[in-house]
């Protein structure tokens, strides 16, 4: 193993240090030919636009978030409750946001599931262990429908702790997604535009 | 296993879970997947090839192997308009010819993003709009030369286009 670890070791270093002296010699990105240029506005076009992509997805993701805590507050009852956050959890789905927790990531097609999510599904066996999102204060897109699991089993909270529980959990993301770093294309310029012209070019 | 393309014959799992947060981190195979394809591309021929998005790879991660002279493959899986116009014409410099060239790219994956935003999808090809942005790229170099040999449809500055 230890073998392994330094034999790993030797190789990230010798390709940073490989990495680093094609930078040095090299000067790709760094002259001031009119496709160097080009590509570092279009670079910078990429990252503009990436931005106001995020931009828009953190609005429309604490919109809809804030839509679902108005809608819950006329719940008189907690299947009433269930089928709100059913119908907001599949927009959520719908919009595909996501916000993780760990990484702090605007978005992501895939999505960004934590191990703890899944072993919290597979402990479940009450109402709030059925619904892990609430209970550790994330709200995931697919997985946050409130469900009764044992038809027979006792719920161990009212519709007013539900509400309230969830609307804090939601006003906390709400929170985290104003709040997250943006996590675009933040790299030196010389590498965007090595990569979009450099293989062309030489 | 019935998620591995067919012709898959070698398989590396490499366990990419923080077990002290409980949650996947990927940073062990970034960091294999890069030593290893570094490692090999110093032994034989290799090549990288990359579709849809970067599948959650860093973006300097593809730039590091086109750094290192890894030829490297980008699919463009989004339709393109046509592209074949000739912005050399009614140019005045290269500066205006350049800045014609980012409107264009502007133009075009702004719309991209409103209509994604329009059926409630975001872009997430960035595979795509760089192969998008590249091929930009080498239309600019073409029309540059047409713009500096003075006639934008001739045979010399045809003969000067770099080879793509």
């Amino acid at each position: 193993m230890l073998t392994f670890i330094l034999l790993d070791q030797w190789l990230w270093m010798a390709l940073k240090e490989k990495t680093r002296e094609a930078e040095i010699n090299g000067n790709e990105g760094l002259e001031d030919d009119p496709e160097n240029l080009l590509a570092k506005s279009l670079v910078e076009l990429m990252q503009m636009l990436y931005r106001a992509q995020d931009a828009k997805r953190r609005e429309m993701a604490i919109s809809v978030l804030e839509n679902f805590l108005e809608e819950s507050k006329a719940c008189t009852t907690i299947d009433e409750f269930n089928v709100v956050i059913q119908k907001h959890s599949l927009q959520w789905s719908q919009w595909n946001f996501f916000v993780n927790p760990n990484i702090e990531v605007i978005g992501g097609s895939r999505g960004e599931w934590p191990l703890a999510l899944l072993n919290d599904l597979t402990k479940a066996s009450t109402f709030f262990e059925l619904t892990p999102s609430l209970r550790d204060g994330r709200v995931f897109t697919n997985y946050v429908a409130v469900r009764k699991g044992d038809d027979n089993a006792e719920y161990p909270f009212d519709l007013s702790q539900l509400l309230e529980t969830s609307g804090e959990i939601v006003r906390n993301r709400c929170k985290e997604i104003s709040e997250a770093e943006y996590v675009g294309w933040e790299m030196k310029d010389y590498m965007a535009v090595r990569l979009l012209k450099s293989f062309h070019f030489k | 296993m019935g998620d591995f393309p067919m012709g898959t014959t070698h398989v590396i799992l490499v366990s990419s879970v923080n077990e002290e947060s409980m949650t996947a981190d990927t940073k062990a195979l970034g960091r294999f997947k890069n030593a290893f394809v570094g490692n090999l591309s110093h032994e034989m021929p290799s090549m990288a090839l990359c579709s849809y998005s970067f599948g959650g790879d860093d973006f300097s991660l593809f730039a590091d192997y086109v750094g290192r002279n890894l030829p490297l493959i980008c699919i463009d899986s989004r339709p393109r308009f046509d592209q074949d116009i000739d912005l050399a014409i009614n140019t005045a410099d290269v500066t205006e010819l350049s800045a014609k060239f980012v409107e264009l790219a502007k133009n075009h994956l702004e719309s991209i993003d409103r209509d994604l935003f329009a059926t409630g999808s975001w872009n997430f090809f960035d595979c795509s709009i760089i192969s998008y942005l590249h091929s930009l790229m080498g239309s600019f170099v073409q029309a540059r030369l047409r713009l500096e040999s003075g006639s934008p449809k001739s045979t010399e500055a045809r003969k000067k286009q770099v080879l793509l």
